[in-house]
C-alpha cells in the first residue's frame, strides 16, 4: 500500500491533555493533491506538523498514520530524521522568518541536499545544483545564491524556501498556508510554482489553507475542519457545487465575490470556539442556524451521506433544501452602485508626496497623489503592501505628515497637523478617526473596554453623565452586550476587539473613518460579521468610509468608488463598477487576475 | 518581544495557586525590612558595645553566633546591619526608577534632541564599570555610604532609561497609541495612562534588579573600607573585618556574607514574582 | 573598505571618550577636598620648601587648562606621575601588577564561558526539566553572590577547611601561578557565569522557537548541525552583544578577589589608592581601566559584526 493513511489522528496538550485535534482521517494517493481547509483554531496546522512529527513541545500525537509502509506513530527522532525531507517535505507560512538569517541562499541549499549527494559533489557541481534549483522555482539570476535571506523580497524568500524543501525530492510535500504572508500578486506565482512542481515530480500534495478558492483551484479533494475536527470532506469541484455541512456553506458565502456586489454578505455569528468546549457535541453547533436539541448529544459521526462525500452534519438530509435556498438567494442578487464624483468634498487631497528616510536610503512613499472624500461616501483606496496606501491614509488622520502637497479637511488646511491650533485639531480629531488592521493591539491591553470607550467620550463631552449608560449604548450600536465594558481586551476575540474600537472611534462623532484593512486579520467567518457591521453604521450615522485594502473582493461590497494605487501612485480611478467590471490599466487587471477564483485555470498556464 | 530579555526565572506562568516559593520570599523580605527598621530594638546585645575581655569567641549560649575581635555581637551585628542594607538600596532603586522612567519615556516618545542627549549619558555611564567609578571617586572624596548611594542612582539611572527608551519606543508606534492619539488625547495622558502602565511591568522589574545589585554594590564598597564608616554594623563591613579570622571564627564571616546573598536573591525571586503578576494583567480579564 | 572606515570611526569616537574622561580624571585633583597642594602633599611635611617643589612639579602656579594640557601630555607617554604613597612612577607600578589581573582576568572569563555555554546550552533544551529548574534556581543565586563573598566561602571550604588551595598570593611561575589563582578565578567566575548562564539560556530558547530551526529539521537536517549551526550560531549574536558587560564585571570582581585572596595587582592597587587618596596613582589606574575597557568594546562590536550579516549591512552600509 503506497499513499498516506490517517485514521483516527488525535493531537492533545501533554500535561492536560487538552485537546486540540481529534477524530482526523485522511487519505491521499500517490501524486493526488488535498486540501485541509479552515480558519484559525481549526487545527489544520497541528495537523500537519503531527504529520511530519514537528509538533511543538509539550504537544503530542496518537491515532494511526501511515506513509507508504512507514508507521509514522511509531518513529522516534532519528528515524524521522530519515523521514523528513527525503519523504515528506515541508513549506511554512512565513517566509521572512523560515530561513537561517546568517546562511547565504547556496549554504541552505546545500545544507538540504541528502548528505551523501553532498559531499560526492564537487563545490562547482554543488553550485551548479544549487543554480539548477534555483532555476526550478523560477529564479534564473544566478547571483541569488550569493545573497542573505534579509536581502530578498517575501516572495523571492518563499522559492528559495521550496527549492530547499524539494531538495531531497520528498514524495510528498506539506504546504502550510504557502502564500498567505505575500503580496497578493506574489501569492498566485506562489501557489502556481507548488502546483506547477507537484505535477511535475509526481508528488503528492496536502496544502494548508483558509481559504475555500484556494483550495478548490489546487487540489483534486478538499478536508474542511472546524475546531479541531473534520466536518466534510469531498472532491473540490463536488465541495463547490454543493457543500454538504453548514459551516462549509457559511465559509463559502462569507468570502465576498470581487465580480458583482450582493445586497448582505452572508455571516456566521459568533467565533470558533477552542476544540476541547465543543468536544461533547458537534462543533458547529453553537453557531449553526439548524442546529437543534439532537445536534447537542455527542458529537455526530462523520457519514457518507453521497458516494464519496461525508459530512458530520446529522441534519443534513432534512436541511439540504434549506441551505440549497440560501445559497441562491445570497448569491443570485447583485445590486448596483451609483457613484458619482462628490458635490461637496470633505477631504481634498493635492499632490501628496511622502519620503521616508531609512539609514542613507530615501524611499519614496507616496509620488504625488491626489484624491478627494465627498461627505458620507465610501471610497476604497486598493494595492499592495508597499503601494503607499496606509501612509496616505495615516497622513489623512494626522498621524503622519506630507513632505509635500496639501491636505484639506472639512475647509481646514491639515497638511501639517502640529502647525494646527488647539481648536482646529480638536476640530479635525473629531471630524477623521482612523480604524487599525490589528484591533487588539489597538486597544490598550491595561485598560478595560469600558474605561477605554469612557476617555473617548469624555473628550468630546467633558462633563459627560452616566458615563456607564453611555458606554452601554456604544457597545450596543456595535453589536456587543453592556457586560464587555468590564472585560481586558484580552478577553474578547478578534471580531470583538474590532467592534470596540469602531465603537471607541464612533464615540467622537466623526465624519470619515479611515480603515486600514480592518478585516484583514479576521477569520474568513468573522470577516463577514464586520463588514456588515460597517455597512450599517453607514447607514444609521452617514459616515464616510476611506477603505484601505488589499482586497477587491471586499472593496466591491463595500465602496461606490476606488482608487488603485501602484508604488506611490493612483494609476486608476473611478466607480467601483467601473474600474473592477472594465479596468483600464495593467496593474489593476494584474490585481483583479490575482484573486482566488475556485474556477479551473485561475492559476494560469502555470 | 517584551522590554526583558532575561527569561531566567524562577517563577515561571503566572499561576493562581499561591506559590510556596514567592510566599517564602515575601516572608523573609519581610522580615528583613522590619529589622531594618526595628532592628536595635530586638537584638540581644548592643551591636556597638565593646567587650575586650570576651576577645574574639566562636558560638555559645549567650552570643549565638560567637563575637568579633573587639568581642562585639555577631548577630546582634548581623540583625543591626539590615538597616544599612535596605535603606541605600532602596533610595538608588527608587531613586534611578523615577530618573530613569522620566527621562526613558521622553527620550522614545520624543526622539530627537532630548533623546540623543539622554542616550549619549546612556552610552558613557554604559561604557564605564559602575563600581570602580565609585572607587575612583570616593578615593578621591574619601570613601562614605551616602556619597555611594548618590553616585549610584547617577549610574544606575541610565540603565533605567535605556530600557524605558526601549520599551516606550516598541510602544509608541503600536495603534493603541495612535488611537489615544487620533481621539485627541493629550500628549502626558498617553505617558502616563497608555504607555506607561504597558511598560511599567520592565521598570519595576528593573528596579528590582537595581536594589539587589546596589545591595551587593554597597556591602562590597563597605568591605574595601570605602562604605560605611568603621564600627558601624554593615554587612560588606563585617565580612572585611572578619576574613582574617577566617581560621578562628568563620560564622563571623560566613553569617554576614550569607545575609548579602540571601537578600539579594530575594529581591530578586520577588521582583520577578511582581513582573510577572503586572505583565500577565492584560492576559486575563 | 567599509569596515576600515567603521574602524576607524569607532576609533575616533573612542578618543572623544577617552579625552573626556581624561578631563573628568584630571578635575579629580581640584573636585577633591583641601587644596590641590594638601592633596598632593598628603604625608610630607609642610613647608615652603615642600610646597614649591610640588607647585613647580605639578605647574599649580599655571591656569586649571595649562595644568591639564600638560598633563595630557604626559598621559600621551602614559606619565602620570608618582605615587604619593610609593613615590614611585604610577605607570611602572601599574605595568608590574597588570600580568597577574590579566591572569586572573583570563582564567575566569575562560571558566566564565565553559560553565555559562555548556550549563546555558543545557538548561535551555532542557526547558522546565528538573535540571533545568535547579540550574535556573543556581543561576539566581549565582547572579546574587557579589565576589567577595563567594570568595570568602570557596576560601573558607577549600582552603581553611579542607586545606586543598593556598589561602593568599599569586604564586611565581605558571603552574604555581595557575594553582594559586584557582579558588581566586572560580570565586570571580561565579557571578559572571551566571550572568552568561542567563542570557545564553534566554538567547537559545529565543532561537529554537524561530521557524527556522523548525524548517531545518523538516528539510531532515542532522540534529548536531542543527544545534551547532542553526541554533548555536544564532544564539551566539546576543551574547556577543553582551560580552562586554562581562568583562566589565570581571574587572569589578577582581578588585575584591584580589583584596580578599591578598593578590598584589591592579585590583588591590586602586583600593590602597583609594583608602588613602593617593590621587595620581587613582589617575592612572581610572586611565588604564578605560582603556581596557573601550579596547574590548570595540573588540565586542567587530565580533558582532562579524557574526550578523544584517547588523553588517546596516552598519557599514
Amino acid at each position: 500500500m503506497t499513499g498516506l493513511t490517517v485514521d483516527g489522528l488525535r493531537v492533545v496538550a501533554g500535561t492536560s491533555g487538552r485537546m486540540i485535534v481529534d477524530d482526523v482521517d485522511l487519505s491521499l494517493a500517490p501524486g493526488e493533491s488535498i486540501a485541509i481547509v479552515g480558519e484559525s483554531g481549526s487545527g489544520k496546522s497541528m495537523t500537519a506538523k503531527a504529520l511530519i512529527g514537528l509538533l511543538p513541545r509539550g504537544i503530542r500525537a496518537e491515532g494511526d498514520a501511515n506513509f507508504a509502509e512507514v508507521d509514522l506513530m511509531a518513529l522516534d527522532e532519528n528515524a524521522w530524521q530519515r523521514v523528513r525531507g527525503s519523504r515528506i517535505g515541508l513549506i511554512m507560512q512565513n517566509p521572512f522568518t523560515m530561513l537561517n538569517p546568517v546562511f547565504r541562499v547556496h549554504r541552505t541549499i546545500e545544507d538540504s541536499l541528502r548528505p551523501e549527494d553532498r559531499s560526492r559533489m564537487t563545490r562547482a557541481q554543488r553550485r551548479q545544483d544549487v543554480v539548477w534549483r534555483l532555476a526550478e522555482v523560477g529564479i534564473t539570476d544566478a547571483s541569488v545564491a550569493d545573497r542573505y535571506p534579509f536581502q530578498l523580497s517575501g516572495g523571492m524568500r518563499q522559492r528559495v524556501a521550496i527549492a530547499a524543501a524539494l531538495a531531497r525530492e520528498p514524495e510528498l510535500l506539506i504546504a502550510d498556508e504557502p502564500s498567505t504572508a505575500l503580496d497578493v500578486t506574489t501569492q498566485r506565482d506562489i501557489l502556481a510554482l507548488i502546483k506547477k512542481l507537484q505535477v511535475a515530480r509526481g508528488m503528492s500534495l496536502i496544502l494548508i489553507t483558509h481559504d475555500l478558492r484556494i483550495a478548490f483551484s489546487m487540489c483534486d479533494r478538499a478536508y474542511v475542519m472546524y475546531a479541531g475536527v473534520m466536518v466534510e470532506t469531498a472532491t473540490s469541484s463536488e465541495l463547490e457545487h454543493e457543500p454538504l455541512h453548514p459551516y462549509t456553506q457559511g465559509l463559502l458565502l462569507s468570502e465576498p465575490p470581487a465580480d458583482r456586489r450582493i445586497a448582505e454578505l452572508v455571516a456566521i455569528p459568533g467565533s470558533v470556539p477552542p476544540a476541547d468546549q465543543v468536544a461533547t457535541a458537534c462543533p458547529f453547533s453553537t453557531r449553526c442556524a439548524w442546529a437543534k436539541a439532537e445536534c447537542l448529544v455527542g458529537r455526530p459521526a462523520l457519514s457518507e451521506v453521497e458516494p464519496g462525500r461525508l459530512s458530520r452534519c446529522i441534519r443534513i438530509d432534512e436541511i439540504r433544501g434549506e441551505l440549497r435556498e440560501v445559497r441562491s438567494a445570497a448569491e443570485a442578487e447583485a445590486v448596483e452602485t451609483s457613484a458619482t464624483e462628490p458635490a461637496t468634498a470633505l477631504v481634498v487631497v493635492t499632490d501628496a508626496h511622502k519620503e521616508f528616510r531609512s539609514g542613507q536610503r530615501t524611499v519614496t512613499a507616496l509620488g504625488s497623489v491626489s484624491i478627494r472624500l465627498g461627505e458620507g461616501e465610501g471610497v476604497g483606496l486598493v494595492g499592495e503592501s508597499g503601494s503607499g496606501k496606509t501612509t496616505l491614509g495615516r497622513a489623512i488622520a494626522g498621524l503622519e505628515t506630507l513632505t509635500g502637497g496639501t491636505i484639506e479637511i472639512d475647509g481646514i488646511d491639515a497638511s501639517d497637523w502640529s502647525k494646527l491650533s488647539a481648536r482646529d485639531r480638536k476640530k479635525l480629531r473629531g471630524t477623521v478617526q482612523m480604524i487599525f488592521q490589528d484591533a487588539y493591539s489597538s486597544l490598550n491591553p491595561t485598560r478595560s473596554i469600558g474605561s477605554a470607550l469612557a476617555e473617548a467620550i469624555s473628550i468630546r463631552d467633558p462633563s459627560a453623565r452616566n458615563m456607564s449608560q453611555r458606554v452601554g449604548e456604544l457597545l450596543h450600536s456595535v453589536g456587543l452586550e453592556p457586560e464587555y465594558a468590564q472585560r481586558k481586551p484580552a478577553a474578547l476575540s478578534g471580531g470583538q476587539h474590532q467592534r470596540v474600537a469602531i465603537a471607541r472611534a464612533l464615540a467622537v462623532h466623526p465624519k470619515l473613518l479611515i480603515c486600514d484593512e480592518p478585516v484583514a486579520a479576521l477569520d474568513v467567518s468573522v470577516q463577514a460579521q464586520v463588514l456588515n457591521l460597517f455597512s450599517r453604521i453607514r447607514e444609521e450615522h452617514g459616515i464616510g468610509y476611506l477603505f484601505i485594502t488589499h482586497d477587491l473582493s471586499i472593496v466591491r461590497q463595500v465602496v461606490e468608488r476606488v482608487y488603485v494605487m501602484h508604488n506611490g501612485s493612483v494609476v486608476e480611478a473611478g466607480p467601483v463598477d467601473d474600474v473592477l467590471g472594465t479596468p483600464s490599466h495593467p496593474y489593476t487587471q494584474k490585481l483583479i487576475a490575482s484573486v482566488p477564483s475556485a474556477e479551473a485555470g485561475w492559476l494560469g498556464e502555470g | 518581544m517584551s522590554a526583558r530579555t532575561e527569561v531566567v526565572s524562577l517563577i515561571e506562568a503566572p499561576r493562581t495557586r499561591p506559590n510556596v516559593l514567592v510566599v517564602v520570599t515575601l516572608t523573609i523580605l519581610g522580615l528583613i525590612v522590619l529589622l531594618a527598621v526595628f532592628g536595635r530594638l530586638v537584638s540581644p546585645y548592643d551591636p556597638m558595645q565593646q567587650d575586650l575581655g570576651l576577645g574574639l569567641s566562636t558560638p555559645s549560649s549567650e552570643h549565638w553566633l560567637g563575637t568579633d575581635a573587639l568581642g562585639r555581637d555577631i548577630l546582634s551585628r548581623i540583625l543591626a546591619g539590615a538597616a544599612s542594607a535596605v535603606v541605600g538600596p532602596f533610595v538608588i532603586a527608587l531613586g534611578a526608577m523615577v530618573l530613569g522612567n522620566v527621562l526613558g519615556l521622553l527620550a522614545g516618545y520624543r526622539g530627537g534632541r532630548i533623546d540623543s542627549i539622554i542616550m549619549r549619558w546612556v552610552d558613557l555611564t554604559f561604557s564605564l564599570p559602575g563600581t570602580l567609578v565609585v572607587i575612583v571617586v570616593a578615593g578621591t572624596f574619601g570613601g562614605s555610604y551616602w556619597l555611594a548611594v548618590v553616585l549610584l542612582i547617577i549610574l544606575v539611572a541610565p540603565g533605567d532609561a535605556r530600557i524605558i527608551r526601549g520599551a516606550t519606543l516598541e510602544q509608541a508606534p503600536r495603534p493603541y497609541v495612535e488611537a489615544a492619539k487620533s481621539i485627541g488625547v493629550s500628549e502626558p495622558r498617553i505617558l502616563l495612562t497608555h504607555i506607561w502602565p504597558n511598560v511599567a511591568p520592565a521598570a519595576i522589574a528593573n528596579a528590582s534588579i537595581n536594589f539587589a545589585g546596589s545591595l551587593v554594590a554597597l556591602a562590597g564598597l563597605s568591605f574595601l573600607g570605602l562604605g560605611v564608616a568603621a564600627g558601624t554594623p554593615d554587612w560588606g563591613l563585617m565580612v572585611a573585618e572578619g576574613r582574617s579570622l577566617l581560621f578562628v571564627n568563620p560564622v563571623a564571616v560566613l553569617a554576614p556574607a550569607a545575609m548579602i546573598v540571601l537578600t539579594a536573591t530575594m529581591v530578586s525571586i520577588a521582583g520577578d514574582w511582581v513582573y510577572e503578576r503586572l505583565s500577565s494583567r492584560g492576559m486575563s480579564r | 573598505m567599509a569596515i576600515v572606515r567603521f574602524i576607524v570611526r569607532r576609533l575616533l569616537a573612542m578618543l572623544v571618550l577617552l579625552f573626556v574622561i581624561s578631563f573628568l580624571v584630571f578635575s579629580l585633583l581640584y573636585l577633591a577636598p583641601g587644596s590641590a597642594i594638601d592633596v598632593l602633599l598628603k604625608n610630607v611635611p609642610r613647608n615652603p620648601e615642600t610646597v614649591a617643589a610640588l607647585t613647580a612639579k605639578y605647574h599649580l602656579d599655571e591656569p586649571f587648562i595649562t595644568q591639564y594640557w600638560i598633563w595630557l601630555q604626559g598621559a600621551l607617554r602614559l606619565d602620570f606621575g608618582e605615587s604619593i604613597q610609593t613615590t614611585l612612577p604610577v605607570t611602572g607600578e601599574i605595568l608590574a601588577r597588570l600580568p597577574v589581573t590579566v591572569f586572573l582576568a583570563i582564567y575566569a572569563f575562560a571558566i566564565e564561558m565553559a560553565i555559562g555555554l555548556g550549563v546555558g546550552v543545557l538548561a535551555a533544551l532542557r526547558q522546565r526539566s528538573v535540571a533545568d529548574r535547579g540550574l535556573v534556581a543556581l543561576t539566581v543565586v549565582g547572579l546574587s553572590t557579589p565576589a567577595f563573598v563567594s570568595g570568602v566561602f570557596l576560601l573558607y571550604v577549600f582552603s581553611v577547611a579542607l586545606g586543598w588551595f593556598p589561602a593568599f598570593g599569586a604564586g611565581e611561575g605558571f603552574l604555581d601561578r595557575l594553582w594559586h589563582l584557582t579558588l581566586p578565578a572560580f570565586s570571580l567566575a561565579i557571578v559572571g557565569s551566571a550572568f552568561v548562564v542567563k542570557h545564553v539560556r534566554a538567547a537559545v530558547l529565543a532561537v529554537l522557537d524561530q521557524d527556522y530551526v523548525t524548517f531545518a529539521r523538516a528539510r531532515g537536517i542532522s540534529r548536531s548541525k542543527v544545534l551547532f549551526q542553526y541554533v548555536l550560531r544564532n544564539a551566539m549574536i546576543p551574547i556577543l552583544g553582551v560580552s562586554a558587560m562581562v568583562l566589565a564585571f570581571l574587572l569589578i570582581g577582581a578588585v575584591f578577589i584580589e583584596v580578599t585572596f591578598s593578590i598584589n595587582g591592579m585590583g588591590s592597587l586602586v583600593v590602597k589608592a583609594a583608602n588613602s587618596q593617593d590621587l595620581p596613582m587613582i589617575q592612572g589606574v581610572a586611565i588604564f581601566i578605560a582603556l581596557i575597557v573601550m579596547g574590548f568594546n570595540l573588540l565586542a562590536d567587530l565580533a558582532y559584526l562579524a557574526a550578523d550579516p544584517r547588523v553588517r549591512n546596516r552598519t557599514l552600509a
